[in-house]
């Protein structure tokens, strides 16, 4: 998730001013620097609404866009099996950025004439083929190119999207679809959503001790999901789970923060988890790190900083980038009786886009007051790449 | 081998000028096709770097009726994952118009491309203008999107306007006055992708809207699509009014466009090497007569035929190689005037395409311009050589052999040239073969004449014989004896010169005739007091969309009696794009059409609103339209089929344009647009001060209109015609140029070889003086005998080219056909002109020549 605000801002940065200097059409295939894009961003965010007290959240008008934030994202992710077993993750997400604060006031003003720019990912991990399918599309916030209605709740771009089932109420029965270019299809539904929560302080999720620099920000954290996906030879039935993050924001993190590691478990015995770990550049943890769980009947506890850690246990180093990714890990809440062995489902899950950064499925091992539990989940990790440049 | 070409080459050193006159004119023709080439083809590159450069990956594009592609549809196709899934790889949404850069003082300056473009839709189609990807010199598309007026201009377009990041600058679009800012200057490191960008100014879509005045619309749709199958995919699901068309279409526009008005720069070019081949050949007879001892030798020494013909044709060879090489350069140098005119006709009347540098011919043009050089030296050559090869082993020719062979020639000449006028009259009535055809007569009927000139020649110095003698005494009769005895080495040059001149005289007609029609069609046409209209060009006609606040206070000025509206509009049809004026007409309108096939009542059932078109007569010969003919035009309710009620004269355009009521328009196509208005005075109102009063109304506008008494219009429109007649113009002298250096070699030579007659008239008692002046009568005989020639030869070509050339292959029927006299009279002057001014070298060498050595044989 705060991840998901490095990538608002890497986006910002590639309209703002990043790719300037690049000399060829491969640069855009090197990694961005999500530290000098988050610096350069900070001082600009005069005029935009800043996420600095706890609001009070309106449904369903909050799915809709928050156009006075500079950033905000849509994004769903999950873990698929088919019937004769193979096992996929899915990874689709939204993100709409203001480039000014106001509309330039122009007479006559074009239909197409709009300050809010979108970009959709959507990524197809297929553990049995080995890879991750991923895309990237853009667009601007004009002409139904491209937005977001909360009512009936609708968010898309171009022909991706995710639209409300008619039967649904708010965002419990969704629609997804997306496809690469080069025939990966994803057309699934979504239903049996449990209620969703507000993360950090009722929504609030600060992501440095600096004021405003936070985000509102709740989650839909479980979903059942059903569909068919097309990887290769046809059409595969799938079925399996849904995570749905909403996040808006103007204001990112501080200098000295490199990276985060954000977990989103969904664990065997009905309750979620979700952790981020905000990196210095030192390498110790942000005090601003934290967690939730959510327990089986939409209950929450708040995790704060000190009361979770993550091990690394295994790294893997990206032939692309040079990063060395984390791909197995210990997590333990000693309050929760918690202890939990997280591997990706995939080692190589680093998305090749516009930027890099590592987004995939999770398998969950481990035990909760020493009796077995399992799970699945998503884990994303930023900052890697560019920690391999600056090192490299 | 290496022996003849010696001999070839010794043979020339050694009486260098006359190969060397040839050799000019050779330079002279080769770099006058070569110009032309290079101007054509600049102009063509320039176009097509525009499109292809702008294209890009594109493989298809969406158009769309007259007001252009509606946005909301565009939107829709990006929305539909079933075309993705059937091939449809990419699409983005352009539009496209042009402006002119206002100058400092308010003019208005070079005319540029301004394209708007969605950066989110073109990473697939053109990288370099797309967000997020490598753009060369990187944009900000932040800015770019929130910029009022924010464009991108590449390097080169930056550097030649002088603009940097942040400059701001006025243009004009159709009248309307836009502020632009240079958000970042581009620099593709792809070629096609950095030429194309050439005097554009790339926009978002957004501004691109604002600036065109364009809003709710597109001008097209490009798109990537994977084979025909996706194509046949996307056409279905597209409203009546959109096309999907394969990019190539938009590629051939110009070429087609200009056809026929490069085909007259190339046919025009072609003439300059024509009469340069003329004078290789003239060069080559004087050298086997002169030589023809030396073949008598070679001969007997045991030199089959065979080879005596490839010495001479060595000696051509080498005359037209030297001449390609030197011409070549000449003629690139040469591009750089050409394509100033060239340019400025294409940007006023085809596309409005700044062609501003000469390019880089392809070595295949070059290779092409000459292999013609030498081509032609050689077919000149071969007549000469053919001669040589018959030389006897041993005997040489005497001077009477020599005179009784050339007056073979000059009699041989009569049957050859009416068979090739014939032939050339013959050609020129086929009813096939369009613009080469035609040009294909009209040289046959040029080539005919010249071989008649000789013995024309002989018959005018003939007849002139005796009133000379009467006129100047015995110095008199001398001079026309002698030109007509010289004649065996004058006759060609006297040919090519009157050759030229012919042309001068038939263009000169066809222009002049074409003119007078020009202005009698306007006075027919332009029967309003005032005209109103937005400022574009011929080629931006379909541009011109007047806003609807302007139209309405130019007529609520008092003293606006009546008014008629005029809309251009390029609509599709079963016969390719169609050209509609849509036209608000009143009652005396009709009169405005003079009428050359059908009747007036169905004309007037047309202008009332029938579903029917008058056809131009260009149009109407184009696509071989007849009054009763259907026509499917593409509308924006599906098609409409409309009926050819008449067919009119008119000169507008070369490719022609049908009139459609403005009511019946309406009914078909969903466009509002007006381009210009007609005005008529209320009865007994002063027409000038009608003009100051609408000038007035329209100053507070926000688009500026140009407003003009029908005088003025008049003008104007002459203007124009003069100025697509300059290329003409210079190319003419050109030809005539050429054929000034063939009369200099041919006397000079017809001098120095009688270099003992005249030395015998001095032992005779003549003064230097005398014997110089003998030589300049005779050639003043010899120019005015050409100049008199040209004139029958001349008035056939003017005439020619009006029946042919323009009245079969641009639907053009002249009105009038006026013979100027005087062109006729400067035709006369100036071939005894040139003629008079070759003669002065040679006549000063004659007067200087010592008289001993005039009487020693060679």
């Amino acid at each position: 998730m705060i991840a998901r605000l490095t990538t608002i801002c890497v986006l910002t940065a590639c309209a703002m001013s990043a790719c300037a200097p690049r000399q060829s059409a491969r640069a855009i295939r090197e990694p961005l620097s999500i530290t000098d894009v988050l610096r350069g961003t900070a001082a600009d965010d005069a005029g935009y609404a800043r996420a600095v007290d706890p609001r009070a959240f309106a449904f369903p008008a909050d799915h809709g866009p928050h156009p006075d934030f500079r950033s905000e994202w849509w994004y769903f992710t999950g873990n698929l099996t088919s019937a004769d077993g193979r096992r996929f993750g899915y990874h689709l997400t939204f993100f709409r950025n203001a480039v000014t604060p106001v509309e330039p006031a122009v007479e006559h003003a074009s239909a197409w004439r709009t300050r809010q720019v979108w970009m959709a990912h959507f990524a197809l991990a297929d553990v049995a083929g080995g890879r991750v399918h991923a895309s990237e599309r853009f667009g601007r916030g004009a002409l139904d190119l491209a937005g977001a209605r909360a009512e009936p709740f609708r968010v898309w771009l171009d022909d991706w999207s995710v639209i409300a089932e008619p039967d649904g109420d708010g965002v419990s029965a969704l629609r997804l679809r997306a496809a690469t270019d080069d025939g990966v299809t994803l057309d699934l539904r979504l239903d049996g959503a449990k209620p969703l929560v507000l993360q950090g302080d009722a929504g609030l999720s600060r992501k440095s001790s600096t004021p405003g620099n936070a985000s509102y920000y709740y989650s839909v954290p479980r979903f059942s999901a059903a569909g068919t996906i097309t990887v290769g030879e046809g059409a595969i039935a799938v079925h399996g789970s849904g995570w749905f993050d909403r996040e808006w924001s103007t204001s990112a993190l501080d200098a000295g923060q490199v990276g985060w590691d954000w977990f989103a478990l969904q664990l065997e015995d009905g309750a979620e988890l979700m952790l981020y770990r905000i990196r210095r550049a030192d390498g110790s943890s942000d005090p601003a790190s934290e967690g939730t769980l959510i327990t089986p009947d939409g209950g929450t506890r708040r995790l704060a900083h000190g009361e979770f850690s993550l091990a690394e246990e295994r790294s893997w180093r990206s032939p692309r980038s040079g990063a060395s990714y984390p791909v197995a890990w210990l997590v333990t809440v000693p309050s929760l009786g918690l202890r939990l062995r997280v591997t990706a489902a995939l080692d190589d899950q680093e998305l090749d886009l516009a930027f890099r950064y590592w987004e995939g499925a999770v398998d969950v091992h481990g035990s909760r007051a020493d009796s077995p539990l399992g799970g699945v989940g998503y884990l994303e990790m930023t900052g890697y790449a560019d920690a391999a440049r600056a090192g490299g | 081998m290496t022996a003849l070409w010696r001999i070839a080459l010794r043979g020339m050193l050694a009486r260098p000028g006359q190969p060397l006159l040839a050799l000019l004119a050779v330079v002279l023709g080769v770099a006058i096709v070569t110009g032309v080439d290079a101007a054509n083809g600049s102009a063509l590159g320039a176009f097509r770097r525009a499109v292809d450069g702008l294209a890009g990956r594109a493989t298809h594009r969406i158009t769309g009726g007259p007001r252009g592609v509606d946005e909301r549809v565009y939107a829709r196709l990006r929305r539909e994952p079933a075309l993705r899934a059937a091939g449809l790889r990419a699409l983005a949404p352009v539009v496209d118009g042009t402006a002119r850069l206002l100058e400092a003082d308010g003019s208005r300056g070079r005319t540029l491309r301004v394209v708007g473009i969605d950066p989110f839709a073109e990473a697939p189609l053109r990288p370099w203008l797309a967000f997020g990807v490598d753009s060369g010199g990187g944009f900000d598309v932040g800015t770019l999107l929130t910029t009022p007026g924010g464009v991108l201009v590449s390097a080169a377009t930056a550097a030649s306007l002088g603009l940097e990041p942040g400059a701001e600058r006025t243009i004009d679009v159709t009248g309307r006055r836009r502020a632009v800012r240079v958000v970042a200057v581009l620099n593709p490191r792809d070629d096609v992708a950095r030429r194309g960008l050439d005097d554009v100014l790339v926009c978002d879509l957004a501004t691109g809207q604002e600036l065109l005045d364009r809003r709710d619309r597109l001008d097209r749709i490009d798109l990537a699509l994977d084979g025909e199958a996706a194509a046949a995919e996307v056409a279905a699901t597209l409203p009546p009014e959109l096309r999907l068309e394969p990019r190539g279409d938009e590629r051939g526009r110009l070429d087609e466009l200009t056809r026929a008005f490069r085909l007259n720069l190339r046919a025009l070019s072609m003439l300059a090497l024509v009469v340069g081949a003329l004078l290789v050949h003239n060069a080559m007879q004087l050298a086997v007569v002169r030589r023809r001892g030396l073949f008598g030798l070679l001969r007997a020494l045991g030199a089959a035929p065979r080879q005596i013909l490839a010495t001479v044709l060595a000696e051509a060879a080498i005359i037209g190689t030297a001449g390609a090489l030197l011409g070549l350069p000449l003629g690139i140098a040469l591009a750089r005037g050409m394509l100033t005119l060239v340019g400025a006709t294409i940007e006023d009347l085809y596309a409005p395409v700044g062609v501003h540098a000469v390019d880089d011919l392809r070595a295949a043009d070059l290779a092409t311009a000459a292999a013609l050089g030498i081509g032609a030296s050689l077919c000149a050559a071969l007549g000469p050589a053919l001669e040589a090869t018959r030389v006897a082993p041993r005997v040489a020719w005497s001077r009477a052999d020599l005179e009784r062979s050339a007056g073979r020639a000059v009699r041989l000449g009569v049957p050859v040239g009416l068979a090739a006028i014939a032939l050339g009259l013959a050609a020129g009535e086929l009813p096939v073969g369009g613009l080469p055809v035609a040009f294909g007569a009209v040289f046959l009927v040029l080539i005919g004449a010249a071989c008649l000139t000789p013995a024309a020649t002989g018959a005018l110095l003939a007849l002139a014989t005796r009133p000379l003698g009467a006129l100047l005494g015995l110095p008199g009769r001398q001079a026309a004896r002698g030109a007509r005895a010289g004649l065996s080495r004058t006759a060609v040059a006297t040919a090519a010169l009157s050759l030229a001149v012919a042309a001068t005289v038939g263009l000169g007609v066809m222009v002049r005739s074409f003119r007078s029609t020009v202005t009698e069609w306007l006075d027919g046409t332009l029967i309003a007091d005032v005209y109103a209209s937005v400022p574009t060009t011929m080629a931006t006609r379909t541009e011109a969309r007047m806003a609807p606040d302007a139209l309405r206070a130019l007529l609520a000025v008092p003293g606006v009696a009546d008014w008629s509206t005029w809309r251009r509009v390029d609509v599709a049809s079963e016969r390719g794009p169609v050209e509609l004026a849509a036209v608000r007409t009143v009652p005396a309108s009709l009169t405005a059409f003079a009428l050359t096939a059908g009747d007036r009542a169905t004309a007037a059932a047309a202008l009332a609103g029938d579903d029917a078109v008058l056809a131009s007569e260009p149009l109407a010969v184009r696509l071989g339209l007849q009054p009763g003919d259907r026509l499917r035009l593409a509308g924006d309710h599906g098609p409409v089929e409309v009926t050819v009620a008449a067919v009119f004269r008119d000169y507008a355009t070369e490719r022609g344009y049908a009139v459609l009521s403005r009511a019946a328009y309406d009914r078909h196509w969903d466009d509002d647009a007006v381009a210009s208005v007609a005005l008529w005075a209320q009865p007994g109102l002063d027409v000038d001060g009608l003009v100051d009063r609408l000038r007035d109304a329209a100053a507070g506008l926000d688009q500026e209109l140009v407003i003009r008494s029908n005088r003025a219009l008049r003008e104007a429109s002459l203007r124009i015609f003069d100025r697509t007649f300059e290329v003409t113009t210079a190319l003419r002298l050109l030809c005539t140029l050429v054929a000034f250096l063939g009369i200099l070699g041919a006397l000079t030579t017809l001098q120095l070889e009688r270099r003992r007659e005249t030395a015998v008239l001095r032992a005779l008692g003549a003064t230097p003086w005398q014997a110089a002046a003998a030589v300049v009568t005779q050639n003043a005989l010899l120019g005015a005998c050409a100049g008199l020639l040209a004139i029958p030869t001349g008035i056939a070509l003017g005439w020619l080219l009006v029946d042919i050339v323009q009245r079969r292959s641009f639907g053009w029927s002249l009105l009038t056909f006026d013979v100027p006299p005087g062109v006729l009279a400067s035709a006369v002057a100036l071939a005894t002109g040139a003629a008079l001014l070759a003669a002065l070298w040679p006549a000063w060498r004659v007067a200087r020549q010592p008289l001993v050595d005039g009487l020693r044989e060679e």
